[in-house]
């Protein structure tokens, strides 16, 4: 024990804190040893005071301080006793200074090194030459051997890495304390701690350490038996989640504060509930891992993961994005740069629509809203690579989403797949401001994204990064390079405008072509993208070129594309062929295409042919089926496709002028390709082993021999060659190609390929997100070879039946998918319409003409009539042509028009040219017969309206007609200028109204024709279809346009001119259409809240109708029909004021009798009017004598009708006043119009004739009338007697009265009363009595008013007696005993 | 800027005539009056005038656009013995006659005041 107090502390290396067990460790020892202080007051002996000082000095040098007796502070301070000191002189000394202690010579120190110790320092070495470390050297030897044989060791630890004097002690603590730990828990614990382990920690780790274990001591593992195990402390066991135990010795430590100590608790298990959220109640906030993907957060995600954190919810696994977006901003490189690169995984991810179901909000949309483009942005600013290289990946996921840029490229192709989409957000709102400039960068950043990021100079920086890029590694910079053109080939996609600008920056332009179209190309070396061929950048080039011609040629010329382009062609055809190799000469050939599509670059191309592309082919043609080969036969044979249309355009425009270009480009250039294509196409049919996907070979393969087809056929080139050339491509390659089982197995999944809206397209950043690619490029374009075949073989249609035969079998998918289209097409109003669809638009279009074709006898069905109509709103700006050819098989066919669905056809002698007079002054009902003959004879102004439709689809175009080549070609024929390969991604063709024609633009004043006749001509081309339709019971009108729409566009025909309605023609149609509406119950089905389509809302064209009425209407009865329906009682009454009040001149002309109202009655009358403000207008024109039953019938009746219904009505408290003001003012005129005052009292119903009277007035509402009369006495009577003084109110006779008063008063209801006696006084009086009728008190209560509770329920009962209402009130009077 | 000159709304152009009297060729007894630099003032007047008179069975008016300024006035008689014409002419004349009435009227009631004090 002694032995133990003695030993020194050791000595510590470097600053440690002071080791608390020890210390306490000493003073336990310490007191339970009894030892003396070592500090003691003592009187110094006298002798040592007498030691010479010099001794001292030398001795203090060099002096073996006894570590053993050497106290730090002496306990207790004695002052000395220097009474009989000897004051001594100071000594004298030779130097002027004292003289320097010695400690040996320092350099000797270095050579010494202790044994066992690395790295000593030079008061060890010195401690180590004076032979005193030796000393604690053996202590501490001493005192581990014993420790050594008492405990047993640590197997895993080895404490290297300690230091190896600390090391071997710590180890030992640790060791200690880990058993100790142990012993005090039981098994259970024990094993639970061990599952712990083993889940948190790597599996490697726990493998390693049990090799380990096991190496060392075989089997040995260390377990207390269960007896051994301490009970537990029952008041402690809170701590027992926090490893700390407090000791009492510490002071101020015995309080454990343990909600400082939490985050030492273990983790909870992550749970799929969560504390609930103001802001959002049902729902946790989403995780993603590092790839973007969401994480489970009950799934068991080992913390090795890395993707536990200090965050909100330590225990879930992941990232949430305000995490994310609040370490995008860290101080710390490497986390800026993991959470960029986790948000552009995520937006990756998050385009492909993988989270569209696991997600509450669209998770782009409230990433832009969170200003990611700005976070974006200001890491694209930092000059660390690592980060702006992250920035531009993330940018470039968000803005370009990779599939959409896929699928694209994969339907250039297809039949109009020139088309690229300009994805322009909708016309950016100014707002208050003046100009664009105004506007803030968020302000913009909110409607236009990609304009922001113009504003944002992303331009510029991105030539900066380009250029310092280019000294880094090939590896590192070439995905980054890729993804700046990503963004660039998005910005360009925007919009001319964006397209311009990027080219006017010319820095960036110069930088682009000079790095990667370089005009050589040099040896690769190890990949590195600069200064070679780049597919992007062609397909960027290819982007712009596609937004118009003159672009194309200031591209061209500005950087001599043609020089470059042809040198690589050249180059790259001389070379075997590399995969990199290929995807640039693919897009080498795609952007030719273009370039040729524009007019440009053609001649190059075609004194290429013979020397370069023909032995090309031919080698491919060996190789055939091969992927890489196929991939760029398509893009080849796509360029001949373009060539082939140039070429017949060039031909066709110059026919006629005289001069001979000998050197330009012509048809015999291209003769050859036929063959080629063809080879090509048999290759494709050959079945190989391996799965090659040939479709798009196929596709391109069709659609160029049609257009070779049609361009030798508009040349009329070797016309005898074209049979032949047709039987050729029919026995080689259409035939077979028909016949093949992937064709019919592609038939079968049609309708699953039908396109999608895009689910992240968002307002600022629209997009084309489309999941799988559909196979209508392919149908399309062997539909249109047929077509073409047909055209060409008169005979073929009749004998062979391709398509029938193909794709009209018996349970054809086609039918369903063309079922299932009409569907979807008719779905909703303003349904949106995917880019994609497009295609099938095509598709259908060729299907129904070639079935046109095909039929021999019998007719084409309905569905396929209905179909067509209802693409036509859904067609892309940009296919006139299809509109047009639509409108021409629509309105050509009589047959479809002439066949008797539901229409008996009237009997033709009946047809004269004569005006049908259906409509007259008289009557407005028309028969169905007279009905059917108007449609006859708008039948026959079908090829009028052919031509009036068709310039509709022209009218906001310079060229209004389109020629042949047009419609072959797919509108590539406009002059040069205007010729764009771009389509906005959404609009439109035509309105949904579209059937209406002009008609809507009339009403908006959009188009002002002055000539009176063609104004008619025009309304009566858009009603004679719409008439057409509506008896055709057409699903366009009934599905696309709403009752409203069509309602309010056949009544606003009124607005367009003063005196329209009273031609004949378009009353005649008026009238007809009345009918029809009326027939279908139309008329009371209106939604009068709704919008107009395309137009105004109800309510306002309402207002402007009952406006153009009251100027010039002349009161004609039809237009009086139209104008009452939206008056019927089912429809808001803030319509009926228009007339009642806002209008009340109009109910002058409204000289309407009942019998010429069209449609049913009922729906004025019922159910009663209940606006008191209406009710009170009806008494005032009936009592005013604007209304008279002589001349407005029909308004007399409806007036009388209300109020009788309102007067006699006794359900509502709050219209009694009303009541009794116009009862009082009918009373008043009782003597001077009896007539009026009777039929407001004794109106029985409404009929046609005319309003039905009592003869005499039915009983309830005389009892009402004597009630009156009575009470009018009472009140009277009371009145007087009310005024008497008090002592004459108690005498008896009053007393009798009271009583009589009070009993008659019970039987009745208060409220009845109230309504008929209008005297305040007398009824406050009255409902004292009532409540309190024994009371002499009455008269004092007369102030207290009604008392709520004490009112009689009224249950409302209506009950019929030919057609009277009457309400009798059930009445519980409380009589108190 | 290119607002319309102020008198524009009231004096007569050269050779304009101040009100056109056009038959109605579709509707009986009706008459079609287009007056010259007038508005709602007196045409909600005549038009209320007009529709006192019983025989009057249609009388409507419209601005056919605010920087037009001109009124188009339709009114259409119960019989061809009372033309429209004539009845526009009474309407006129009893308008003229209430004017003057109500003048009289206001400095009788002036009159009376002043004296009164």
């Amino acid at each position: 024990m002694n032995n133990d107090l003695q030993v020194r502390p050791k000595p510590k290396f470097g600053v440690s804190d002071d080791d608390e067990d020890e210390m306490l460790n000493y003073q336990e020892l310490f007191q339970r040893s009894n030892l003396q202080p070592s500090a003691q007051v003592i009187r110094e002996p006298k002798i040592k005071r007498q030691q010479s000082t010099e001794n001292e000095d030398r001795k203090r040098k060099t002096s073996n301080i006894d570590l053993t007796e050497t106290t730090v502070m002496r306990p207790i301070i004695v002052e000395r006793d220097v009474s009989s000191t000897p004051i001594q002189l100071p000594k004298p000394i030779n130097d002027s200074f004292p003289q320097a202690k010695y400690r040996g010579n320092e350099d000797d120190l270095e050579k010494i090194t202790v044994p066992n110790v690395k790295k000593a320092s030079m008061f060890a070495k010195q401690m180590y030459r004076d032979g005193k470390l030796k000393v604690c050297q053996e202590l501490e030897e001493k005192k581990s051997s014993i420790q050594n044989e008492k405990m047993s060791h640590s197997k895993l630890l080895t404490g290297c890495g300690l230091g190896e004097v600390t090391g071997e002690r710590e180890l030992q603590r640790i060791h200690n304390e880990n058993v100790e730990r142990l012993n005090s828990m039981n098994e259970n614990e024990i094993l639970e701690e061990r599952e712990k382990l083993l889940k948190s920690l790597d599996p490697k780790l726990i493998a390693f350490i049990r090799k380990r274990t096991k190496q060392e001591d075989e089997g040995l593992i260390y377990r207390p038996s269960a007896s051994t195990a301490q009970p537990m402390d029952i008041e402690n066991q809170k701590s027992t989640t926090i490893p700390i135990e407090t000791d009492s010795c510490w002071l101020h430590m015995d309080k454990v504060e343990y909600e400082k100590l939490e985050w030492m608790k273990d983790l909870p298990t992550p749970s799929a509930q969560r504390a609930p959220d103001e802001s959002n109640p049902d729902g946790v906030p989403a995780r993603f891992d590092f790839k973007g993907n969401l994480m489970s957060r009950t799934a068991d995600i080992s913390v090795t993961a890395a993707l536990h954190h200090h965050g909100e919810e330590p225990e879930a696994a992941g990232y949430t994005l305000e995490e994310l977006f609040h370490l995008s901003r860290s101080a710390v490189l490497q986390q800026r740069v993991i959470a960029l690169q986790t948000l552009a995984n995520i937006i990756r991810q998050a385009h492909t629509g993988v989270y569209d179901l696991d997600l509450q909000l669209p998770l782009i949309q409230k990433l832009l809203e969170a200003g990611i483009v700005f976070l974006i942005r200001w890491a694209m600013d930092e000059q660390i690579e690592a980060i702006y290289m992250v920035a531009v990946e993330c940018l470039a996921n968000l803005i370009a989403p990779r599939k959409d840029e896929e699928i694209l490229s994969r339907t250039t192709h297809w039949p109009c797949g020139y088309y690229e989409p300009s994805l322009t957000p909708a016309e950016i709102e100014l707002g208050e401001k003046k100009s664009e400039s105004d506007l803030t960068d968020v302000e913009i950043l909110e409607q236009d994204l990609v304009k922001c990021l113009f504003r944002m100079n992303v331009l510029k920086r991105s030539v900066y990064l380009l250029n310092g890029m280019k000294l880094l590694p090939a590896l590192t910079s070439t995905i980054t390079v890729r993804n700046i053109f990503h963004i660039l080939i998005r910005m360009a996609r925007h919009s001319m405008t964006c397209a311009n600008q990027i080219f006017e920056e010319k820095q960036l332009m110069d930088f682009i072509v000079q790095e990667f179209i370089p005009e050589f190309a040099i040896p690769n070396d190890e990949g590195h993208v600069y200064g070679h061929l780049l597919p992007e950048a062609l397909k960027f080039c290819r982007v712009l070129a596609n937004h118009g011609s003159t672009l194309t040629y200031n591209l061209i010329h500005r950087y001599e594309l043609h020089k470059r382009l042809g040198n690589h062609l050249v180059a790259a055809m001389n070379r075997s062929l590399s995969s990199e190799d290929n995807q640039a000469l693919a897009e080498l050939f795609s952007l030719w295409r273009i370039f040729i599509l524009q007019g440009h670059m053609a001649d190059e191309f075609g004194s290429l042919i013979p020397t370069v592309i023909l032995p090309f082919c031919r080698t491919c043609i060996q190789q055939m089926p091969n992927m890489m080969i196929s991939q760029l036969l398509v893009q080849l044979i796509a360029l001949f496709d373009a060539l082939i249309i140039h070429i017949t355009k060039f031909i066709m425009k110059h026919r006629n002028s005289s001069e001979e270009e000998s050197n330009a480009i012509n048809w015999s250039h291209i003769d050859g390709l036929f063959d080629i294509i063809l080879t090509v196409e048999k290759q494709t049919l050959i079945e190989t082993d391996e799965e090659i996907d040939l479709d798009a070979l196929q596709t391109v393969g069709l659609s160029c021999l049609a257009s070779f087809l049609i361009g030798q056929q508009l040349l009329t080139i070797n016309l005898l060659d074209l049979p032949l050339k047709v039987h050729q491509i029919r026995v080689q390659f259409l035939e077979p190609l028909l016949r093949s089982t992937s064709m019919k197995k592609l038939i079968e999944t049609v309708k699953l390929n039908t396109a999608t809206l895009p689910t992240n397209s968002t307002r600022n950043l629209p997009t084309l997100t489309q999941t799988n690619i559909s196979s209508f490029g392919f149908l399309n374009a062997l539909l249109r070879l047929t077509n073409i075949i047909y055209q060409i073989d008169k005979s073929l249609p009749n004998s062979k039946k391709f398509i029938t035969e193909l794709m009209l079998t018996k349970n054809s998918e086609i039918v369903v998918y063309v079922k299932k289209m009409l569907n979807k097409l008719t779905s909703n109003s303003i349904r949106k319409v995917p880019w994609f669809e497009q295609f099938e638009h095509g598709f259908l279009f060729q299907f129904v003409q070639i079935l046109y074709q095909e039929k021999s006898d019998q007719d084409l069905p309905s569905i396929y009539y209905e179909i067509l109509l209802a693409l036509l709103p859904s067609l892309l700006k940009g296919y006139h042509f299809l509109a047009q050819e639509t409108f021409k098989l629509i309105f050509f066919d009589l047959s479809y028009w002439k066949r008797s669905n539901e229409i008996e056809l009237a009997d033709l002698s009946l047809i004269t040219n004569e005006s049908l007079h259906l409509a007259s002054n008289q009557s407005i009902i028309v028969s169905s017969s007279q009905r059917t003959l108007l449609y006859e004879r708008a039948i026959e102004h079908l090829p009028s309206l052919y031509t009036y439709y068709k310039n509709i689809l022209h009218i906001n175009r310079s060229s209004v007609d389109l020629n042949i080549c047009d419609i072959h070609f797919g509108n590539l024929f406009q002059s040069d200028d205007l010729l764009k390969l771009n389509i906005h991604y959404s609009h439109t063709l035509l309105d949904i109204t579209w059937p209406y024609g002009l008609l809507s633009s009339l009403y908006t004043n959009v188009l002002t024709i002055a000539d009176e006749n063609q104004r008619l001509e025009l309304i009566l081309n858009s009603l004679r279809f719409v008439y057409i339709l509506e008896m055709k019971h057409s699903l366009i009108l009934y599905k696309t346009l709403s009752k409203t729409t069509r309602f309010s566009m056949i009544a606003g025909i009124y607005l367009l001119g003063s005196e329209i309605f009273l031609e004949k023609n378009i009353a005649d149609y008026l009238v007809a259409f009345l009918n029809c509406f009326n027939e279908q119950n139309l008329l009371q089905k209106l939604e009068t809240k709704s919008n107009i389509q395309s137009l105004m809302t109800f309510f306002d064209f309402y207002r402007t109708l009952v406006d153009q009425y009251e100027a010039c209407s002349f009161g004609d009865i039809l237009y009086s029909n139209y104008l009452l329906i939206p008056l019927q009682q089912i429809y808001d009454n803030q319509l009926r004021k228009q007339v009642w009040i806002e209008h009340s001149t109009v109910l002058r002309y409204l000289r309407l009798k009942p019998d010429q109202i069209l449609f049913p009655l009922e729906h004025f009358f019922v159910p009663y009017e209940n606006d008191l403000e209406i009710l009170r207008y009806y008494a005032q024109v009936l009592l005013n004598g604007t209304i008279q039953k002589s001349i407005q019938l029909f308004l007399y009746m409806i007036a009388v009708h209300h109020l009788n219904g309102f007067l006699f009505d006794q359900t509502r408290t709050e219209q009694f006043n009303l009541q009794r003001t116009i009862m009082k003012t009918i009373q008043s005129i009782s003597t001077n119009n009896k007539i009026l005052h009777d039929e407001l009292v004794n109106y029985k119903t409404f009929s046609r004739e005319g309003p039905v009277i009592f003869a005499s007035l039915p009983s309830i509402r005389s009892a009402y009338a004597m009630l009156r009369l009575i009470f009018n006495g009472i009140c009277t009577v009371t009145n007087t007697l009310l005024n008497r003084n008090e002592t004459q109110a108690s005498t008896s006779r009053w007393r009798i009265f009271r009583n009589f008063l009070g009993s008659t008063m019970s039987s009745l209801g208060r409220p009845l009363i109230r309504s008929i006696v209008n005297n305040e006084t007398v009824y406050e009086y009255v409902n004292t009595l009532l409540s309190n009728p024994t009371t002499r008190e009455h008269h004092r209560r007369a102030n207290l008013g009604l008392d709520r509770h004490s009112r009689p329920t009224f249950r409302r009962r209506t009950y019929h007696h030919g057609g009277i209402r009457i309400i009798r009130p059930i009445i519980h009077v409380h009589v108190r005993q | 800027m290119n607002a319309p000159a102020t008198f524009e709304s009231f004096l007569l152009l050269d050779g304009e005539r101040k009100i056109i009297v056009e038959k109605d060729s579709k509707v009986p007894n009706a008459v079609v009056f287009t007056i010259s630099k007038e508005d709602h003032t007196l045409a909600n007047m005549l038009r209320a005038q007009l529709l006192k008179d019983p025989k009057v069975i249609f009388a409507g008016y419209k601005i056919p656009h605010p920087l037009e300024n001109k009124v188009i006035l339709r009114v259409q008689t119960a019989s061809h013995e009372y033309s429209a014409v004539n009845a526009m002419e009474n309407a006129i004349k009893d308008l003229i006659f209430e004017m003057d009435m109500l003048e009289d009227r206001v400095k009788s009631a002036i009159a009376n005041r002043q004296s009164a004090e």
